[in-house]
């Protein structure tokens, strides 16, 4: 399919693959070509990102007050800065994908220091090679805690990791494509008794052979004395699997209910590549499926989507703990998903409750000026700042370009004009200091209230 | 259905993803929506399971959360026990303070809860002893999650409220606030599969905000909202549902508040955070929109280090909790609803019976919790954990399952049957009269 690589697009691109950008981040990807933007997405390793890392140094979130320790607050800090500007979103979108997927929550771990560290991990493999990320998520302390495996032991198991392993982060219960069982409980059984004695000492992971079962095995019509090195491989090998983790990554990125086809032909990328998820990402991305009309603004933006996309988009000065409490309310606290199914996505985000916080937190982003007490300076949006050398003088032409920085926003007549008739009540809207603090600043708060907006 | 603790996995093998998705036709996102698509969809049955039809009473509960794990040994004290005395030889609460609940038994409460000593002897407290579950966790956000969630075995993501409200939706329709939380992030208590609760930081905040600098400005953005989130001929079921589900944001917000503005009272309540959050429980259970559970906490039991002296000590604690509970029922009795709402408190856990070296407690187990209103019988209900016989960790062990508690408010207050909610049956306490 010959896809015009437009504004639109790369737009689109950006959103999917990253957080939303601003205007020249949007032309930078337009000028590289469809292909060129994806590559330069994907190989981010190629891209300069040491000025994030040097002020995200600068900021000390791991620090902890003497004598507290780490705060959920403090490795959620680290980890929106990190995502507010970066220069390889896609990183931080994939390590987002992997914690929703391999989703594991503080609640229970409580040891931050684990938590922090399974980011890392999930940083560390964005797009790595499936079957070592899996094998390092078995063996990873948070992990371990979260699913029992610590109390999983020879002539006692404990079968909560085996079992979602299975369920949860490789095949699913039923093949995506065929609707086959995946497995059975005696399966469960095997791999339970497969991870036997992986558990944790001081803090990292120990195989105490002590209380592993050498016995043999019969997982998945093969038999042997597997250990849970030996269970992950027969599972990232399952044409299952590949279809599962194609299937969620064509939710993440394309649209919901993907066409068997499509699962098929990313599942064959997984499998002829050897699970390396660079190749299956990337495939994703040029897919036509990707660009096309069914795709765009298909999804709903989760929490972290539409706070760190105004973040990005509007330029902001920023503390990430300016969105804590508001995130919360929106239903997405990170590092503490619901369960280990992760978020509900799509319209699960959506209801009275967590709308009327959107459109708050976006009142409070467009009246940030600062200064003010409340804002106790963890935000700021110049919206003079953002408008210069522009060349946007009317109502019209304000509206438009809000439209377009915000998305682009592709919105009825009727809503662009109620948009232009806010600029123009009390007479003809004209630029200056005075209208941009007050009308500009309320326009921007409107966009982002547009249901428009809300989308992906 | 996997009993993993996977909140996505309903009947049938359709999780709630893949359901929300298909039915996107039929969802829209408040519970008046989700009320009449129950009666429209020809799946509800494996969709909502057993929705219940029994519920139905107006019977209204306050829930208090003592965040911090506050100590249960110094609220309800075992004033004639010198084990108590030996144990805390700078925190025990010297006998001939403690307002005794039972003088023969040697229980007795702290004297910063004059009110509740009160409440007791009027007949409206119900001081049920040591509370808790087994294998007790000490992490606050783990406990916490226990007994919201009322699952100690595992980790799910509705609480039990939230599953309450679920299995009753019925009785909900047409409200936008079948519940409420004040202050605060909305807690798992509250959150169910199919309800939508909202967690209400401020009256003043409950509405669609502007410009704080430009109030005049209001009117218009208000009207500019509701015509940029007006039906368009859009083909996207998505926008059709943010549109619908945002103007119904904004519009039950303006309910709220013009229900709110009503309200009148001659009780004056404390001028704490505290005493302000109960002063906006009460304005919401008495607005007439139908909130049937309230949920509201207070902060600060976490108490390592002087816990009698510190800036936020628990004898203060206490005292805001004690003149706070009492202003609200006084202000429920006034507005002629005391016999309809019951009062319940609870924490994540009690603190070590031992103090530590800090003049202060560490993370505990079992611990004491109150019910208050008119429809209560009040009394001593479970045992007082034994001082001899405690835990590996010098922790008191409990005599009273949480969810026997749970059970009991469900079944006797609520009129729902608990076993559904609670995945089984626990012995009732026989709380209310």
């Amino acid at each position: 399919m010959a896809v015009t690589f437009d504004k639109t697009q790369a737009a689109h691109l950006l959103r999917r693959a990253g957080f939303g950008g601003t205007q020249a981040e949007i032309d930078q990807l337009v000028s590289l070509g469809r292909e060129g933007a994806v590559n330069y997405l994907v190989n981010y390793e190629q891209v300069d990102d040491s000025a994030m890392e040097s002020g995200l140094t600068a900021k000390n979130y791991l620090e902890p007050q003497p004598g507290q320790q780490l705060s959920v607050a403090a490795i959620q800090s680290w980890w929106l800065y990190r995502m507010f500007y970066t220069k390889r979103p896609l990183v931080e979108k994939m390590t987002l994908f992997w914690h929703d997927h391999f989703a594991t929550a503080v609640s229970k771990v409580n040891v931050r220091e684990y938590m922090l560290n399974q980011n890392k991990l999930f940083r560390q493999y964005a797009l790595g090679n499936f079957k070592d990320l899996v094998l390092s998520v078995s063996k990873d302390p948070a992990m371990i805690i979260w699913l029992d495996n610590n109390t999983n032991i020879k002539g006692m198991p404990n079968e909560n990791y085996a079992r979602e392993l299975m369920e949860l982060f490789t095949t699913g219960i039923a093949d995506r494509i065929t609707g086959e069982t995946n497995y059975t409980e005696d399966d469960v059984h095997a791999s339970g008794r497969a991870f036997t004695g992986w558990t944790l000492r001081r803090g990292e992971f120990f195989f105490n052979s002590a209380q592993h079962d050498y016995d043999s095995k019969t997982f998945m019509g093969q038999t042997g004395t597997f250990n849970g090195d030996d269970i992950v491989n027969i599972l990232v090998n399952r044409q299952a699997t590949a279809h599962y983790i194609s299937w969620k990554l064509l939710e993440w990125f394309v649209y919901s209910d993907p066409e068997p086809e499509l699962i098929q032909d990313v599942a064959n990328v997984y499998t002829s590549n050897n699970f390396d998820m660079r190749a299956v990402v990337r495939y994703i991305l040029l897919s036509d499926a990707f660009a096309s009309d069914k795709a765009v603004n298909a999804n709903i933006k989760n929490p972290t989507e539409f706070v760190t996309g105004i973040v990005r988009m509007l330029k902001l000065t920023a503390e990430p703990r300016a969105f804590l409490s508001s995130m919360s309310l929106m239903d997405q606290v990170l590092f503490n998903p619901p369960t280990v199914a992760g978020w509900d996505w799509g319209l699960s985000w959506i209801n009275t409750a967590t709308l009327l916080v959107r459109y708050n937190a976006a009142n409070g982003v467009a009246t940030a000026r600062g200064q003010t007490p409340q804002a106790r300076n963890l935000l700021t949006f110049d919206p003079k700042g953002f408008i210069q050398g522009q060349s946007a003088t009317t109502a019209e032409d304000m509206v438009d370009l809000f439209l377009n920085a915000l998305g682009p926003l592709q919105v009825a007549d009727s809503q662009r004009q109620a948009l232009v008739d806010y600029l123009n009540t009390g007479g003809t809207f004209t630029l200056t200091d005075a209208t941009i603090d007050q009308k500009v600043r309320g326009l921007v708060h409107l966009v982002m209230s547009l249901p428009e907006f809300q989308l992906n | 259905m996997q009993a993993n603790g996977n909140g996505k996995v309903v009947k049938n093998g359709l999780n709630r993803r893949t359901f929300l998705k298909r039915g996107v036709t039929f969802v829209a996102l408040s519970l008046v929506s989700r009320y009449m698509m129950m009666q429209t969809s020809p799946n509800h049955d494996s969709v909502f399971g057993q929705a219940s039809t029994q519920a139905g009473n107006n019977k209204l509960l306050v829930i208090v959360q003592l965040t911090g794990g506050n100590d249960g040994l110094n609220t309800v004290i075992p004033y004639k026990n010198g084990l108590y005395y030996d144990a805390r030889p700078t925190l025990a609460v010297p006998d001939s303070q403690v307002l005794a609940l039972d003088s023969a038994a040697g229980i007795g409460l702290n004297p910063n809860l004059k009110n509740m000593k009160q409440f007791f002897d009027d007949g409206k407290l119900a001081v049920i002893n040591g509370v808790g579950y087994p294998e007790a966790n000490r992490s606050h956000f783990r406990s916490t999650d226990i007994w919201m969630s009322g699952a100690p075995d595992k980790v799910v993501g509705t609480g039990w409220i939230g599953r309450y409200l679920d299995h009753s939706i019925q009785q909900f329709h047409g409200s936008s606030f079948p519940a409420a939380n004040v202050q605060g992030v909305l807690p798992l208590t509250l959150k169910g599969d199919t309800v939508v609760v909202p967690s209400i930081q401020s009256l003043e905040s409950y509405t669609f905000q502007t410009d704080p600098k430009f109030p005049a400005d209001r009117d218009e953005q208000l009207a500019v909202f509701n015509a940029i989130n007006s039906p368009t001929n859009s083909s996207d079921s998505y926008l059709k549902l943010l549109s619908s589900s945002g103007l119904q944001a904004v519009s039950s917000s303006q309910d709220l508040q013009t229900a709110a503005a009503k309200y009148t009272s001659s009780v004056t309540f404390p001028t704490d955070p505290f005493g302000q959050a109960l002063k906006l429980v009460s304005q919401i259970l008495t607005s007439g929109l139908g909130t049937q559970v309230m949920h509201v906490a207070i902060g600060g039991f976490d108490t390592h280090a002087n816990q009698n002296t510190a800036t936020s000590n628990q004898p203060t604690l206490l005292s805001t909790v004690d003149g706070g509970l009492k202003a609200l029922y006084d202000d429920l009795v006034g507005h002629g609803i005391a016999d309809e709402v019951s009062i319940m408190t609870f924490s994540e856990f009690g603190r070590r019976v031992r103090e530590n070296g800090s003049q202060g407690t560490d993370h505990g187990t079992a611990a004491p919790m109150f019910v208050l209103g008119n429809s209560v019988k009040g009394g001593l209900y479970g045992d007082y954990p034994s001082l001899t016989q405690l835990d590996g960790n010098g922790d008191l062990v409990f005599n009273v399952d949480f969810r026997q508690v749970y059970t009991t408010v469900l079944e006797d207050w609520l009129a729902a049957d608990a076993s559904t909610i609670l995945d089984r049956s626990y012995t009732k306490l026989g709380l209310f009269k």
